[in-house]
């Protein structure tokens, strides 16, 4: 954990919510944009980012500092999506994310219209595919392929083996994949799962 | 068809997580296993896929309505394990137990002791009357067989160290001698019966009667000479109070900076108290604007606003507004001269200052924030508004009186 972060939790422990807010300021983006592919849609996911720092506030005084503090954020968050998801049923919500509102950030380079809308129809496809996974598997993915997280990383957000979170992703890339392209070439898929959990 | 540690193996190639050992096996099996290469490239183009979808930055306002929802207070340290309520009882018993047994054991072990030494003491026989030799025995002649001689019925006893009993003991040490303590002891001097007590009763008036000369001069008088003043109004409808409070404010010459929580809330239209600090206006200019809101609220069927409480602001107050603004306004402090030195006059770089300084504020200068409920305030760190009128803030001007008046919900 870097110095700034450990001062910052320090004073916000002291019930300094400045500080407190300064760490709100720097892990927000990246906590809303796991939360945002997680729920599905922006409304919920900045439910769960709020809850999930709210939370994380009240039981600073447990953090010991032995993880990285977004690790250990991204864990609240995680349980408090997992937990907004069963109260409610999951709707995906792309309009917003299409009509340009705030917050949403495409990605640099969009040359013509043609090629905007293909990329908003691959957006489209790989939420809605995202949507479907169990949580399980959409959580390791988020955190593989959007997060950019090692996985070391991972084993130490989600507690689980590394062993699991290779297995847990590769399924997850298959079952996506079967998703996203129904007519999957080159391997035979078993009718059982192909690596049990460990 | 590959097998599970392959496709584990593929998996971890696609994310450049394989060891050196790994490596090579990933090569060796790629070489051996066309569809190999084919699981890996979709793996990865999966991944690219996904790598490519747009980032998604929180909303703006985020880190105000995460800080607006925490409480004021300390996050919770972490609860111990909570051990079971019987517990203390348990060792409470145990430990009455254990002193009442040992007790016992101790007073009855003394006793026995006691009586057991008293009871070999009159046992033993007297050895200063005692034989000094055993009688002598006439040898058996051989091969005759001789009965053992008699033997007394105790055999001689060996040689017991008698001590001297223990002298009586008390029970119990006698109690010390009663010197009065700070309970116990009397109250030094008599109370004498009061002679006189001063009462400072609470000014506390219908707004409607701010509309009488006598009213409004005896607030003047009362405050005048006072650091600040707190003024609760209790509303009997918030928005029309609020609305009838900021014009009188207006009216009076007051610039009103609204800080962006309350502005949203008051646009919801969100039950909420607020609160509206004003400077620059006298006692006499604040209870001017007190009888504008009763004119204001005078029409309404239903009046706005019922009674008006004001009183003095102490160091209650000034822990408060030291909450609410982010800092200590400075209200509550005399000016400090130095009395070693001289009067100076006032150089132009000081009268350029005080130039800027009254030019880039409003002489009348009031802030609005939400005031109740208390989480809906705003972090006056985090409140450009709030930042923006402390840092246009001035020297208090003479004979004026800092006032924040606080619009409450009445209670029905």
């Amino acid at each position: 954990m870097n110095h700034d972060d450990r001062r910052l939790i320090r004073d916000a422990t002291a019930g300094d919510t400045t500080a407190f807010g300064e760490l709100v300021r720097r892990y927000q983006d990246r906590l809303y944009n796991i939360a945002f592919r997680v729920v599905g849609n922006p409304e919920d996911a900045a439910d769960v980012v709020q809850d999930a720092f709210v939370n994380a506030f009240q039981s600073l005084a447990s953090f010991k500092g032995e993880s990285e503090f977004f690790t250990w954020l991204y864990r609240i968050a995680f349980n408090t999506a997992i937990s907004q998801k069963r109260k409610k049923r999951p709707t995906i919500s792309l309009d917003a994310a299409r009509d340009g509102e705030a917050g949403y950030d495409p990605a640099a380079g969009t040359p013509d219209a043609g090629a905007t809308l293909e990329r908003a129809e691959d957006e489209r496809v790989l939420t809605a595919a995202i949507a479907k996974l169990s949580d399980e598997h959409r959580a390791v993915l988020v955190l593989k392929d959007i997060d950019g997280a090692k996985y070391e990383e991972i084993a130490a957000t989600l507690g689980i083996p590394i062993g699991t979170v290779r297995s847990r992703l590769h399924r997850a890339r298959l079952e996506l994949r079967q998703l996203i392209v129904p007519q999957s070439v080159g391997v035979e898929e078993p009718s059982t799962p192909i690596f049990p959990e460990e | 068809m590959l097998t599970d540690a392959e496709l584990k193996l593929i998996t971890a190639a696609t994310d450049g997580e394989l060891s050196l050992a790994e490596e090579r096996r990933f090569v060796a099996l790629i070489a051996a296993n066309p569809s190999a290469q084919v699981v890996a490239d979709q793996l990865r183009g999966t991944s690219a896929r996904l790598r490519q979808l747009p980032i998604h930055r929180a909303p703006a306002g985020m880190v105000a309505a995460v800080l607006s929802r925490l409480s004021p207070t300390t996050p919770a340290r972490p609860r111990r394990a909570r051990s079971p309520l019987w517990l203390p009882y348990a060792v409470a018993a145990s430990l009455l137990f254990t002193v009442s047994a040992a007790s016992y054991w101790f007073f009855t072990a003394e006793e026995s002791l006691g009586s057991r030494t008293a009871r070999v003491r009159q046992t033993l026989p007297n050895i200063s009357a005692a034989p000094t030799a055993l009688p002598r025995q006439p040898l058996p002649e051989s091969g005759v067989a001789v009965a053992p001689p008699e033997r007394d019925v105790l055999p001689w006893p060996r040689e017991v160290a008698v001590t001297a009993a223990p002298p009586p003991r008390d029970i119990a040490p006698m109690p010390r001698p009663h010197a009065g303590d700070l309970i116990g002891a009397g109250i030094a001097e008599p109370i004498k019966p009061l002679q006189s007590a001063d009462l400072t009763l609470p000014f506390l008036k219908d707004v409607r009667e701010f509309e009488r000369d006598d009213i409004r001069a005896r607030f003047a008088a009362d405050f005048a000479n006072h650091p600040a003043v707190r003024i609760d109004l209790f509303a009997g409808h918030l928005p029309h109070a609020l609305d009838a409070v900021t014009a009188a404010a207006k009216s009076a010459g007051v610039v009103i900076t609204t800080d962006h929580i309350a502005r949203e809330r008051i646009n919801k239209k969100v039950p909420t108290a607020y609160a509206l600090f004003v400077e620059g206006l006298t006692p006499d200019e604040l209870a001017g604007l007190l009888a504008v809101v009763a004119k204001k609220v005078a029409d309404a069927p239903q009046p706005a606003v019922g009674t008006v409480h004001a009183y003095s602001a102490g160091a209650v107050e000034q822990r408060e507004w030291k909450d609410l603004f982010g800092r200590d306004l400075g209200l509550f402090r005399s000016p400090r001269v130095d009395p070693k030195s001289p009067a100076r006059p006032i150089s132009d770089g000081t009268i350029g200052k005080l130039k800027q300084a009254v030019g880039r504020h409003p002489a009348k200068a009031g802030l609005l924030l939400t005031y109740w409920p208390i989480p809906a305030r705003t972090a006056p760190q985090l409140s450009k508004e709030t930042q923006a009128f402390l840092a246009g803030r001035g020297e208090r001007k003479p004979g004026t009186l800092p006032a924040l008046l606080v619009l409450r919900p009445a209670v029905k």
